[in-house]
């Protein structure tokens, strides 16, 4: 017995010790550590962004993947509770963005390239940069036996034949989600109406948006709001993988609503200057034409102009989201939202 | 054993501090805000009648099968032990998810449905399910405390009542259960902070149609970005936690002159079923148990296959099933290409490293508490007891605030999650070590002092070894704890320190539907009955291996 | 006529083990108070467990006040219930999570008394049993004299005919041992209740018994009164079990002292019965023991071991060739 248990000991000790040893390598490329990056996004685009750009910059990045909520609950608890622990972060929404950088939390940061980006997506007076757009959508399935009918709207999902079977994600647990629920408030005339129609309807409330395509597929609900990107990632990997997508994207007649995902330097005090300077390559590299091109090829919509966004289709009118607008009346808006929504 | 008093302690004073800090201003606005909030109250209200359904099913299902198990001459005993073993080994997050898969809108009954053109709507989303799923991981609990109180109950007892007169059903209910009330009790106090503390079944089946018990409503509040309101509530709740501890322990206390004293293991069959009854019941069981184990499991094992779940299974009714929908490329994405090595090596060593320390910790306190009598010794029995109450999301949520500022930085590395596995093991392997030392002769250490033993040699050759089964049992349930824990890694995790929970949990997204779930939920399984196997195996060697040395 | 009958019954607790009473008949007389003796698992408990109907026999037929609860060839069971016997436990087997008063009034309850009635009751029993001050203590706080008290007060509290008692003395010491055996026969000589009691302890038997029944593996060896019983043992056995006795094995010279030619092996004799003279048998002490009031004597006859009780030493020391008679002794059969 004591044999086995100190064999025991021994072993997990020593496995311990050299998974710790691990994390804390520092890279060849003579600087002090790997940068610490928090990214929200599909697994394959983020993996693909860092080995494309670790083969130029060698191996420097140590990417944690998190959900846009989650992202944003952790730089969040980290910036109360201390220092900010990563040195970039990327996703979710601007609202912690200018948050943190109201706190002066954000290292300042210009773009090599600022030219390049269309205009519209420059950010003058904040330190932050935005990366990607992407477009919410309304999604179906094409099951012709689970639904028969094809809502055009936002509206019509307040119609009785959507009950119980249309979902869109919390917009208490989701940044990206508030961001809709936010803007539901403000196209229908800066009223609840079309959040109470939807709560009557009894719709399905999700952690997050990136579930609502797959939920759809696996036929948990039948529709539900969801940006553009995920469809073209499962419609690519439906292909690949030989099956049917019984999923359709509905640009819906109100617009579509618009979502930036930016990205940020933290500002740490005992970080290098070295560093720094590669945490800056990098966010240079996620708006090169390299870095957006995979992103592009993720369903993301570029901020470059050398690059072509051919997923919108004409004539669908482009909802941009008051951010500030939002970020201001958040605790009165979840409040009502909360009021409606939890039972 | 200052650190004992560190890891536990240190994080609970910070999420205090982290209650009053308003930005950076010290105030109590939080707590107005939490408790004006009506929202509070409704999450509170939810969770006190979810722990009433689970508590209700958790004490008819545990409590019947360990009378039948213990009091009748029912045939298939084996049986239930067996089931009742699975179950425990299925975490109540798989049980969501093959409710979901099984029950749900598009599950196989609303497709066999379709089929046969019947209409089909079960909301899976709903307290009722979410009571099933965490009745159904709980009843062991019930199971093995009313078990184990039924064998020590003397058969003369029984037999008394009999002669003076009493039918069967009079001897259930008024001498046989009421008899069990104590194990009840403390069973049922164990299920009802279980379900307090209860995150992911909560999120998986309450969240969708908005219903917030207090662990969600914790979470929601972390994603508001309002520390300070997070803190109030986990402080709240982890206030009710400790009322609902202090309260078992007084009922506990007070029934403790009600409590049986006799422990031989008497496990005759006071119930003569007869023979039509004994086939009754197999029939009755085997239905139920294939219901909630068998059937679970062959769904999320069937789904586990699928391309992506959704796709159809016929193309029509009577056509044969679609074998081309099927394959093994979900394990070959977890195996081949890596997904699940990392999270699953992390699981098993943050586990099994922190299940070591713990069981260690555990035994110097027990120890201490026993042989050196004293007020330090009874406060840190009392201070490492502690997590017991404390649900595990705000042990998670209270580590991630502490262990971030020097002098103690271990945030982004894999020992924070080891801490804080430590801290919520630390008291079950207490409770475990305990209930083998009560049994313990004291003048076999007084012996071993008088003949001159140092107070280590003392700890090393004879109390270990004489705690062993303690130490074994509370090394075998954490361990296995840390293969289905899902909370503490979920919000401490990073790129290397990802777990098996998390991948359960997280998986799900825009790449990998319900089908990747099953995958890993079948892995998830299957390693916790290995390693359940292998180690009651390891138990029945080394008892042999000492009968035959003694 | 509340007259016990067992005829011929066979226990076993299952099939793989053997028979634990075979063939078994045991008569008891209306009011009569018979005392099992037996050594630990001699079969008694399984016995008083087959009366009260705990345990179903394989065969043979229990008759009681002329009714019939088992009989195997008629596929007849009464079960424990309906049997209407006392039965006190050795282990007292008081239910713990009620109180004194609630355990007494059980059975009443049982049997579904009014509850005026429960209450006069429970209240003269309380006090006859002396635990009027401690009803509304639960069996745990209770010392084992006073859990007894409480388990025969529960087991006559519903006036059964039968009483069967499984060693309800065991577990408590000497002195609440004699007080209690005093009680337990006031209590039968009151209720005019007949009772079995099992034991293996032969004080307790020979202090309570009308007639005492000494078992050995499963078979009623000897009955009868306990002066039968001390005088005239059955067989080595018997005469062990009882009382201190000399069992010697006859030789020409004990056949020549006796004065008697007898194709059986052994006598007993007991101590008392021996005493030392000039002439008798020779022999050598071996030991002298002080035991109070007398002493004993171990003497080596023919490698023979003798026990005698003498009232002083004053002549002999150990290694001493002494002689004795006979003058009381018992021809055993085996």
């Amino acid at each position: 017995m004591k044999k086995i248990l100190i064999l025991c000991l021994t072993f997990f000790a020593l496995a311990t010790l050299s998974a710790c040893g691990k994390e804390k390598d520092t890279p060849e490329t003579g600087v002090e550590r790997k940068l610490v990056v928090y990214m929200s996004g599909p697994e394959n685009m983020i993996n693909s962004l860092e080995s494309t750009f670790e083969s130029t910059a060698g191996d420097v990045l140590d990417i944690t993947i998190y959900s846009c909520g989650q992202l944003r609950d952790k730089v969040w608890i980290e910036s109360q509770s201390g220092e900010i622990e990563a040195d970039i972060f990327f996703g979710s929404d601007p609202i912690i963005y200018n948050k943190l950088d109201n706190l002066n939390l954000l290292e300042p940061f210009t773009l090599t390239e600022s030219n390049i980006v269309k205009d519209k997506y420059i950010i003058e007076n904040h330190n932050y940069v935005i990366v990607v757009e992407r477009y919410l959508t309304i999604m179906k399935t094409t099951d012709t036996n689970r639904l028969t009918t094809s809502p055009t709207s936002y509206a019509d999902l307040g119609n009785s034949e959507y009950d119980s079977v249309f979902a869109m994600a919390d917009a208490s647990l989701s940044a990206t989600a508030f961001a809709v629920a936010s803007s539901f408030y403000e196209m229908s005339g800066f009223n609840m109406n079309l959040l109470n129609s939807l709560n009557d309807n009894n719709v399905i409330l999700t952690k997050s948006n990136g579930s609502i395509p797959s939920g759809i597929i696996d036929g948990t609900f039948d529709l539900g709001i969801a940006p553009y990107d995920a469809f073209v990632r499962l419609s690519k990997n439906a292909t690949k993988n030989d099956y049917e997508l019984e999923l359709e994207a509905i640009w819906p007649t109100e617009g579509t609503i618009s979502l930036i995902r930016p990205v940020a330097i933290a500002k740490q005090e005992d970080r290098s200057d070295a560093l720094t300077d590669v945490a800056k390559d990098f966010v240079d590299f996620l708006l090169s034409k390299q870095g957006q091109t995979i992103q592009f090829n993720s369903g993301f919509i570029s901020v470059r102009s050398d690059i072509n966004n051919s997923y919108l289709p004409a004539g669908v009118t482009v909802i941009n989201i008051d951010w500030d607008y939002a970020a201001i009346n958040e605790a009165t808006f979840k409040s009502n939202y909360e009021d409606i929504f939890k039972n | 054993m200052a650190s004992v008093v560190l890891i536990v302690l240190y994080p609970i004073l910070h999420l205090l501090f982290q209650s009053f800090n308003d930005n950076g201003i010290l105030n109590f606005s939080a707590y107005g805000d939490v408790f004006t909030d009506k929202h509070t109250y409704r999450a509170l209200s939810n969770t006190i009648v979810l722990q009433a359904i689970v508590l209700l099913i958790t004490w008819i299902l545990g409590g019947t099968l360990a009378i039948i198990r213990v009091k009748t001459n029912y045939k298939h005993k084996k049986m239930i032990d067996v089931f009742v073993f699975l179950s425990l080994v299925i975490p109540p997050f798989i049980f969501a998810t093959a409710m979901k898969l099984f029950l749900g809108n598009a599950g196989f009954l609303s497709r066999v449905y379709y089929h046969l053109n019947w209409d089909y709507h079960f909301n899976v989303y709903s307290f009722s399910s979410a009571a099933v799923c965490l009745s159904l991981h709980m009843y062991p609990f019930v199971y093995y405390g009313i078990k184990n109180r039924l064998l020590l109950i003397d058969e003369d007892v029984i037999n008394s009542a009999r002669t003076v007169g009493s039918s069967k059903l009079y001897l259930i209910f008024k001498v046989i259960i009421p008899m069990l009330m104590p194990a009840f009790i403390s069973t049922g106090f164990l299920v009802i902070a279980r379900t307090l503390a209860n995150y992911s079944v909560s999120a998986e089946l309450l969240l969708p149609i908005g219903t917030e018990v207090l662990t969600t409503r914790i979470y929601g509040s972390l994603s508001s970005l309002a520390l300070n309101r997070t803190a109030v509530l986990s402080l709240f709740m982890v206030f009710l936690s400790v009322v609902v501890f202090i309260v078992s322990l007084w009922i506990e206390k007070r029934n403790k002159n009600r409590e049986m004293s006799v422990s031989s293991n008497q496990e005759k069959p006071t119930i003569n079923l007869g023979n039509f009854n004994n086939k009754l019941l197999f029939t009755i069981l085997s239905i139920l148990f294939f219901l909630i184990t068998i059937l679970p499991f062959i769904t999320i094992l069937f789904a586990s296959f699928f391309k992506r779940w959704g796709l159809k299974f016929f193309t029509g009714f009577g056509e044969p099933l679609l074998w081309n929908h099927l394959s093994f490329g979900n394990y070959l994405i977890l195996f081949k290409e890596g997904l699940i090595w990392t999270p699953l090596l992390n699981s098993f060593m943050y586990g099994g490293t922190a299940a070591i320390i713990s069981a260690f910790i555990a035994s110097v306190i027990v120890y201490l508490y026993n042989y050196r009598k004293g007020p330090i010794s009874s406060l840190l029995l009392s201070i490492s007891q502690l997590p017991i109450t404390i649900p595990n999301i705000i042990l998670a949520i209270a580590s991630m605030i502490a262990w971030r500022t020097s002098p103690f930085n271990f945030y982004g590395t894999s020992t924070i999650i080891i801490i804080t596995y430590i801290v919520l093991f630390t008291p079950i392997c207490i409770k475990q070590i305990q209930s083998v030392s009560q049994n313990l002769d004291v003048a076999i250490f007084q012996a071993a002092k008088t003949m001159g033993a140092s107070e280590w040699k003392i700890y090393f050759s004879i109390y270990l070894n004489q705690i062993r089964n303690g130490l074994f049992s509370g090394f075998l349930i954490v361990f296995l704890i840390s293969f289905k824990e899902i909370p503490i890694s979920l919000l401490l995790y990073t790129t290397n320190s990802k777990t098996l929970g998390v991948l359960l949990f997280a998986i799900q997204s825009n790449n990998y539907g319900l089908e990747m779930t099953s995958a890993v939920a079948v892995i998830v399984i299957l390693i916790s009955l290995i390693i359940n196997l292998g180690l009651i195996f390891i138990k029945k060697g080394l008892k042999k291996y000492e009968q035959t040395t003694n | 006529m509340n007259k016990l009958l067992i005829n011929n019954i066979s226990v076993k607790y299952d099939n793989n083990s053997g028979y634990i009473l075979e063939d078994f008949s045991l008569e008891v007389h209306d009011q009569e108070f018979l005392v099992i003796l037996g050594s630990s698992g001699c079969g008694k408990s399984t016995l008083l467990k087959s009366i009260s109907g705990l345990v179903s026999p394989a065969k043979g037929e229990i008759i009681y006040n002329n009714n019939c609860y088992f009989d195997s060839s008629k596929s007849l069971n009464t079960p424990p219930e309906k049997r209407n016997m006392g039965y006190c436990f050795q282990n007292y087997a008081l239910c713990p999570h009620m109180n004194v008063y609630r355990n007494l009034a059980f059975p009443l309850k049982v049997k579904k008394y009014r509850k005026a009635g429960i209450k006069s009751k429970v209240c003269e029993m309380l006090n006859f049993i002396d635990m009027a001050r401690y009803k509304s203590k639960l069996p745990n706080t209770l010392s084992g004299g006073e859990k007894q008290r409480v388990a025969l007060g529960r087991a006559l509290i519903y006036d059964p005919t039968l009483l069967l008692l499984d060693e309800p003395l065991a577990n408590l010491d000497a002195n609440l041992k004699r007080d209690l055996s005093k009680s337990i026969r006031k209590i039968h000589d009151e209720f005019k209740v007949t009772t079995i009691y099992v034991t293996h302890d032969q004080l307790e038997a020979f202090e309570l018994a009308d007639r005492i029944a000494i078992m050995q593996e499963g078979k009623i060896i000897q009955i009868g009164t306990p002066k039968d019983i001390y005088d005239s043992p059955k067989n080595i056995f018997v005469a062990k079990f009882i009382g201190r006795n000399n069992i010697l094995k006859f030789d020409a010279s004990l056949y020549k002292l006796l004065g008697i030619h007898s194709n059986k092996k052994y006598l007993a004799v007991r101590p008392k019965d021996i005493i030392l003279s000039d002439m008798g048998l020779e022999s050598k002490i071996t030991d002298i023991k002080y035991l109070g009031n007398y002493y004993e004597l171990s003497l080596d006859y023919n490698n023979q071991m003798v026990y005698i009780f003498i009232d002083s030493i004053d002549d002999y020391k150990i290694n001493d060739i002494v002689y004795f008679n006979i003058q009381k002794y018992v021809i055993l059969n085996d």
